[in-house]
């Protein structure tokens, strides 16, 4: 039986069967909100619950705080130890790689290792044959901050899906938002960007429909994000977005926005039509937002937001 | 216009840093390392592969079922629910890892189907518990088999005679019993009378108010199903814990984890319970929602009385046990963020006592409990220590499960053998007798043999 404690699902005032009702659910070291689409709020409940307790199940594989994780495991392996590991966690793991490789290293969830690295040796390999994935490092370090909510929130909209919502949307500490199909009264979620430095103040919004989006910041609590070329924080005060067909993506690829320069950005964008980028620094382009996306095969560099 | 809680004026984008403090170590202590061993080869290895299939794919199996596949060479074959919902996500998660399964809603159907398999898991609600397991043993199965082992003890007898009969074996859930934690703290307790003796215990399991399970809109069991799985309704199906003819009650469910613990740890089963509770806070249930029991056990020939509490209003304090002896306390959870040693100031203080660190729990100095930072007299650590806690770093099902493997490979002993989880289930269940006749019962030391 699940032990995972009723009252961590929070019922939020503010929703209705067309909009959607609001639950919130602690988790990752965040708050995960749940907007559903159904006439009746009772069963909404139980499909959140399902959802959250898919959620609280990735928290105990994928957490580094949490001792018997898979992530965990991995970080106690020695040199070429292989470990057998969850579907979730290995797909986890290569989809962090992939985007390793595809952003150059922009996105780096072994960023801790990093500096000590042999550049031709990758800290991991994977046997998807045996479901292990092998350990090439000593002292390994992932941290999967900027991708384990994003997939938390794409498992947790498949649930929904498997309990017949077909509109919803799920958030991972406002950060990552996946948005599965449409209010009752719009084409589309529509979906605020907001200025990471002032809380109250909107830069624009993005109008979403089975789609996610993922955001980065710095203002907040001032510089976290790590150059993983670099090892230093990023310094442009900035914040981006990312556009992706999962949670996952979004959430990493707005990492790595951070990261990359404008430039660099637009050009992955190129080669991948499904991302679209939102970038913003309050000095560049008088505060507007510049955008990146294709459209029609082209890739558009425009300002304001889609 | 998305944010759930602020009522939509916009995104706040938030990386927020893990905010937790690192574990400080602990005593030094020597602890042993069991007789089974760790599973241990990564690659496959198709001659050596266990054959399983699973009765009963619900929260519970599905939990088990994730904890069998990181144990190499186990393939699940086959599995087994009457709900197709059931089904399809155990079937999705074993194609995951190339394990095509046959799927079977009835178990009947299932053992005629699968000659080969070597073990079943079975995790089906409590009260079907004998009529699978027992049918899996006389199949030629071993059986690892969830607690509790019955609802009733006219149930949990058969099982054992049932093993005994056909030299199956069967493992019952109570995975603390394959815990590193537990063992240590068991040597602290036993061996090394940390405690002094122990006199007393506490323990609870508490939770916060349950909302009824649902299910998927158009997914529920048609009635002429649900009436030949001895289902009502699709309510009840779902919800099966709270009703008498199905489950052993919060008492069973969470109680029986605990109790079996001091089952195991004073190593007699209790002499007598005096038990209160009631359906008090839940309508159109029937199990009781708060049960609050005194335990006397006998052990030395001087008493040991204890509190257990379960209840389903409030998380206030979790889930932990603990022992009080009259040198010091100590505290354990399943929990591993709850284990610690609280000493008593005119204890005599042991020799390594200095050496280890304290943190503050319950507004107390207290030691941590923490395995494998164990020294040895020269001041080095335990190698045994260390490799306990490689050990406690799997999630405690996949040890328990493992153990059972282990038996089945290599004859070592299972740690919940049916003997040892029978006594818990009279242990747990006359509890709830103990509530409805409104009195104190004695045991018979007959009573917990079969």
């Amino acid at each position: 039986m699940t032990h995972m404690e009723a009252d961590r699902l929070r019922d939020c005032p503010g929703g209705d069967g067309a909009h959607g009702w609001r639950f919130a659910f602690d988790a990752m070291a965040c708050t995960f909100g749940l907007q559903i689409v159904h006439a009746r709020q009772d069963y909404a409940r139980q499909a959140a619950w399902a959802a959250c307790a898919e959620i609280d199940r990735l928290e105990q594989l994928l957490s580094r705080f949490v001792p018997s994780s898979d992530i965990s495991r991995l970080h106690s392996a020695q040199p070429g130890e292989l470990v057998r590991v969850s579907p979730e966690t290995l797909e986890c793991l290569q989809l962090a790689t992939q985007v390793h490789a595809d952003t150059d290293g922009a996105f780096d969830i072994a960023f801790r290792n990093r500096r000590t690295l042999d550049p031709d040796v990758p800290p991991l390999v994977f046997d998807p044959a045996t479901h292990a994935i092998g350990v090439q490092v000593a002292g390994l370090m992932l941290d999967l901050g900027a991708l384990g909510k994003g997939y938390a929130v794409d498992r947790a909209v498949a649930v929904l899906g498997d309990w017949g919502i077909r509109a919803a949307l799920v958030d991972s500490g406002q950060s990552t938002v996946h948005a599965l199909g449409h209010p009752r009264d719009a084409e589309a979620w529509r979906v605020g960007l907001r200025r990471p430095d002032q809380q109250n103040t909107l830069l624009g919004a993005i109008e979403l429909r089975d789609q996610a989006l993922g955001g980065s910041g710095q203002f907040l609590h001032g510089s976290h994000i790590i150059d993983p070329r670099t090892g230093n924080p990023v310094d442009s005060s900035t914040a981006a977005w990312a556009v992706a067909p999962t949670a996952a993506l979004a959430d990493a690829l707005s990492t790595a926005f951070m990261v990359l320069s404008p430039t660099e950005v637009q050009a992955f964008c190129a080669q991948h039509p499904d991302i679209s980028a939102i970038l913003w620094s309050p000095a560049a382009q008088e505060g507007e937002l510049i955008c990146f996306s294709t459209q029609g095969g082209l890739v558009q560099r425009c300002t304001g937001a889609s | 216009m998305v944010d759930p809680r602020t009522q939509g004026t916009s995104l706040y984008f938030n990386r927020r840093d893990f905010i937790r403090t690192a574990a400080v170590a602990g005593a030094g202590l020597m602890v042993t390392v069991p007789g089974w061993a760790q599973e241990q080869a990564p690659a496959s290895q198709p001659e050596n592969e266990l054959r399983i299939a699973m009765i009963g794919p619900g929260s519970q199996g599905r939990n088990l079922l994730t904890q069998c596949l990181k144990i190499p060479n186990i393939r699940f074959t086959a599995i087994c629910d009457i709900w197709p919902y059931h089904q399809d996500y155990a079937a999705n998660i074993l194609k995951k890892y190339d394990m095509p399964v046959k799927v079977y809603a009835d178990y009947n159907e299932l053992l005629a189907g699968e000659k080969d398999l070597d073990a079943v898991i079975v995790a089906t609600p409590d009260w079907v518990h004998a009529e699978h397991a027992i049918a899996c043993l006389k199949a030629g199965k071993h059986v690892y088999c969830e607690k509790e082992m019955s609802n009733t003890l006219e149930g949990g007898r058969a099982m054992v005679k049932a093993a005994r009969e056909t030299g199956k074996l069967l493992q019952i859930g109570h995975q603390r019993r394959s815990n590193p934690r537990y063992w240590h703290a068991l040597k602290m307790i036993r061996n090394d009378k940390i405690l002094g003796r122990v006199t007393h215990f506490n323990s609870q399991w508490n939770r916060s108010r349950r909302f009824d399970l649902g299910w998927p809109e158009g997914k529920e069991l048609d009635p002429a199903t649900l009436k030949k799985y001895g289902y009502e309704t699709m309510d009840q199906f779902r919800n099966w814990r709270w009703y008498k003819k199905f489950s052993g009650g919060p008492m069973a469910d969470l109680g029986s984890h605990q109790m079996d613990v001091y089952n195991w740890f004073l190593d007699t089963p209790p002499a007598a319970v005096l038990a209160a509770g009631g359906l008090d806070n839940y309508e159109d249930r029937e199990w009781y929602d708060n049960v609050m029991a005194i335990y006397e056990y006998k052990v030395g020939g001087k008493m040991v009385r204890g509190f257990y509490q379960v209840l389903n209003t409030t998380s206030f304090n979790g889930f932990f046990e603990a022992f009080m002896g009259d040198e010091g306390s100590l505290v354990i959870s399943e929990d591993t963020r709850k284990g610690f040693v609280f000493r008593e100031q005119e204890a005599k203080k042991r020799e390594w006592e200095d050496e280890a660190s304290k943190v503050e729990a319950m507004g107390k100095d207290a030691i941590e409990l923490k395995i494998g930072e164990t020294l040895r007299p020269d001041g080095t650590k335990d190698p045994e220590g260390q490799q306990l806690l490689e050990e406690s770093k799997k999630p405690p099902h996949q040890l328990h499960l493992e153990n059972f493997f282990s038996a089945i490979r290599n004859k070592t002993p299972l740690s919940c053998p049916p003997e040892v989880a029978y006594e818990t289930a009279v242990t747990v269940l006359k509890a709830n007798d103990a509530v409805a006749a409104g009195k104190r019962i004695e045991f018979k030391p007959d009573e917990f043999k079969v």
